[in-house]
């Protein structure tokens, strides 16, 4: 636990001094908010908008924690450390990203798209969050992946974005509910289907990480 | 093998025949239903074939051997062959009987998920070469896998317009024996020419990988 | 993991061969190095050194054969690792974080408590360079401090990937010195192509040839020409 928070902190660190990953992701969102706004103008509903661009932020994001690794890996590696604890440091620290991403757009979904999302913040919140870890759950094992295998780090989107569909699809349903003034109890199949995504790839990602990593 | 694959042209020319001039015209959607007995059959091979890419893949990184790497490349190459082969079937079958090329029911959706799921392992294989290319496509052959059912679930949430099941049902098949028959034949031929391309695939990497290891001089 | 009280090998490699994509890098390796040894490992460039190194690590299975430590076969047990210190060729230094920050972190995640982190500054001579970014060091002092992060858990194994690669007169004669003041008390194993550091520092020398490694004789025995000779057919 102690060697989790530390890992985690490290990257967190280094998140701090360059912020690379939080700015292009954050920029590239910002962007997505703003040309699914004008160029959707009506047709576009805020869920579908919202979790395309946190879709899209993350396929960016996630490749880098694992790029910045690279050398570095062999010293995590070589201590010991349980592999797994790399993997739930790199995917907090994912989602701690993507978290500041989603945050930072709300005001710009506000604005431009529906107001409702300040009346319905607190519920949103479920959402948002399991949403957010079930991209990170799944994009940190494929960063992982594309950075042992030095693939370009265009396949990311290529490979996450199908997995991701059930938990995106749960996600807009969640969401569009919430923001059309429903009870969570109204959504709770969505929010269910969120939560075992969570639970499986978590689980599944924890075990085929430490494979991955194997030689 | 051989005798795999010549049993199995026999079979599909056999069952073809009888699915496309012999067996009886549906009363509701008329010919095009003909394309069930290809479609059905392909969703089925589709699924045998994603299946064995999912154990292959498990055993691959449990033991560590080569040879189960080689049996989910080919798997995982004739499956995304097959399921090619049921979205095509499937759409040109919708068509005319729904009016419409396409819906996001829960299994068009699953498949089609699928199909970029298994491109995607292809692709990985393809430019990722090597052990690590092997062990990384495997992880993705078994994410694959056990993201069907939230696939199916998720789609559910939405809407469901695909045909009740009339052949796996729990309260037996609905289909008459007249269409039974022909179905179950052509299943049948698609599975042994499955196995029979399988068979040879796998030989050939097989082949390939002891000439490798010759060549590096590394037996 | 406890010591087996007969086994007198720090290392030791049996029937080791090591392929990447069925192309085999080492064949039939077979090596034992006694705890408080210095060996050296001769090779010409991509002759396998950094792989033998990174077998003995644990970092690499090999395809055939074992790898034990300190009497155990290694399945890369956390264990293991704890008693083992890499420096290989690339710094493993964080490039953005201080000196400090690195070796703070690195003893956290060995568990080594922080006031060995302040001795480590001192000892090494380090404590100028404290805040300073990685990035900004020489490569002489980026080693310097790749010693210390090696070193602060305290390892009885110490490897070296080409340590002396890439530094200048006094940053070399300062590594020497530094290795020197290791061996015995450790096992030291550092990968070269210099005959010279070979010869000065350690108490055997072996050389990895078409991927397979001579029996290690003393330093003093190495041949220069044959060497030269053997370097040469590698690159043909």
């Amino acid at each position: 636990m102690r060697q989790l928070l530390l890992l985690a902190g490290k990257d967190l660190r280094l998140e701090w001094r360059s912020r690379e990953i939080v700015i292009s992701m954050g920029l590239l969102a910002l962007l997505l908010v703003v040309v699914l706004a004008a160029a959707g103008a009506g047709t576009v509903s805020a869920p579908a908008a919202m979790w395309v661009t946190y879709a899209f932020g993350a396929t960016l994001g996630f490749t880098r924690t694992f790029a910045i690794e690279r050398d570095h890996l062999t010293a995590l590696l070589l201590a010991p450390v349980d592999r797994g604890l790399i993997y739930v440091a790199k995917g907090m620290a994912n989602w701690f990203a993507l978290t500041v991403v989603q945050a930072a757009s709300l005001p710009l979904f506000g604005a431009l798209f529906t107001e409702s999302i300040w009346t319905h913040l607190p519920a949103l919140a479920l959402p948002l969050i399991l949403g957010g870890l079930a991209l990170s759950v799944v994009g940190t094992l494929f960063g992982a992946l594309i950075a042992q295998t030095r693939l370009r780090e265009t396949l990311l989107p290529i490979l996450m974005l199908p997995v991701m569909l059930p938990a995106l699809v749960a996600a807009v349903g969640a969401t569009t509910g919430i923001l059309d003034g429903q009870p969570l109890s109204a959504v709770g199949a969505q929010l269910q289907l969120l939560g075992a995504f969570d639970m499986l790839f978590a689980a599944t990602g924890l075990l085929l990480f430490d494979v991955l990593m194997g030689e | 093998m051989r005798l795999l694959l010549i049993l199995g042209i026999t079979l599909m020319l056999f069952g073809l025949t009888w699915a496309l001039v012999l067996a009886p015209t549906e009363l509701i959607q008329g010919p095009p239903q003909r394309i069930m007995y290809l479609h059905v059959p392909a969703v089925l091979t589709a699924y045998a074939a994603l299946g064995i890419v999912f154990i292959s893949s498990v055993l691959f990184l449990w033991r560590r051997e080569a040879r189960w790497d080689r049996l989910a490349l080919a798997a995982a190459e004739l499956g995304v062959l097959f399921v090619t082969m049921t979205l095509v079937t499937g759409s040109l079958w919708g068509r005319p009987v729904w009016g419409t090329w396409w819906t996001w029911d829960a299994r068009l959706t699953t498949t089609l998920i699928l199909w970029f799921i298994y491109v995607g392992y292809l692709i990985v294989r393809a430019w990722a070469p090597g052990e690590r290319g092997a062990r990384a496509a495997a992880v993705i052959g078994i994410v694959g896998v056990l993201d069907i059912p939230l696939i199916h679930w998720s789609a559910i949430l939405l809407r469901t317009l695909h045909p009740q099941p009339t052949v796996f049902r729990p309260e037996g098949p609905a289909l008459p024996a007249s269409m039974l028959i022909p179905l179950a034949i052509n299943l049948v031929a698609f599975l042994t020419l499955f196995l029979a391309l399988l068979t040879l695939r796998v030989r050939q990497e097989d082949t390939l990988a002891r000439l490798v290891e010759i060549l590096e001089g590394g037996a | 993991m406890t010591r087996s009280g007969s086994a007198p090998w720090a290392v030791e490699l049996a029937g080791v061969t090591k392929s990447f994509d069925y192309r085999p890098v080492l064949r039939g390796i077979d090596l034992r190095v006694r705890a408080g040894d210095t060996l050296a490992v001769l090779g010409a460039n991509g002759s396998g050194k950094s792989t033998l190194l990174r077998l003995v690590a644990t970092l690499l299975r090999p395809t055939r054969g074992t790898v034990a430590l300190f009497g155990h076969i290694t399945q890369s047990v956390p264990g293991v690792r704890r008693r083992i210190g890499l420096v290989p060729h690339q710094s493993l230094l964080y490039e953005t974080l201080t000196v400090e920050e690195n070796l703070r972190f690195f003893a956290g995640l060995y568990g080594v408590a922080p006031p060995h982190v302040e001795a480590a500054l001192q000892d090494g001579g380090l404590s100028s360079l404290r805040r300073r970014r990685a990035r900004i060091l020489s490569r002489g002092q980026r080693q310097q401090v790749d010693l210390a992060r090696a070193l602060l858990h305290d390892p009885e194994l110490l490897l070296l990937d080409e340590p002396f690669t890439g530094l200048d007169l006094d940053a070399a004669a300062r590594l020497a010195a530094a290795i020197r003041r290791l061996s015995g008390a450790r096992t030291v194993i550092f990968t070269t192509h210099d005959l010279a550091e070979a010869r000065a520092l350690s108490t055997g020398a072996a050389v990895l040839r078409a991927g397979r490694l001579q029996p290690t004789i003393a330093p003093a025995a190495l041949d220069e020409a044959q060497l030269a000779a053997w370097f040469r057919e590698h690159r043909s």
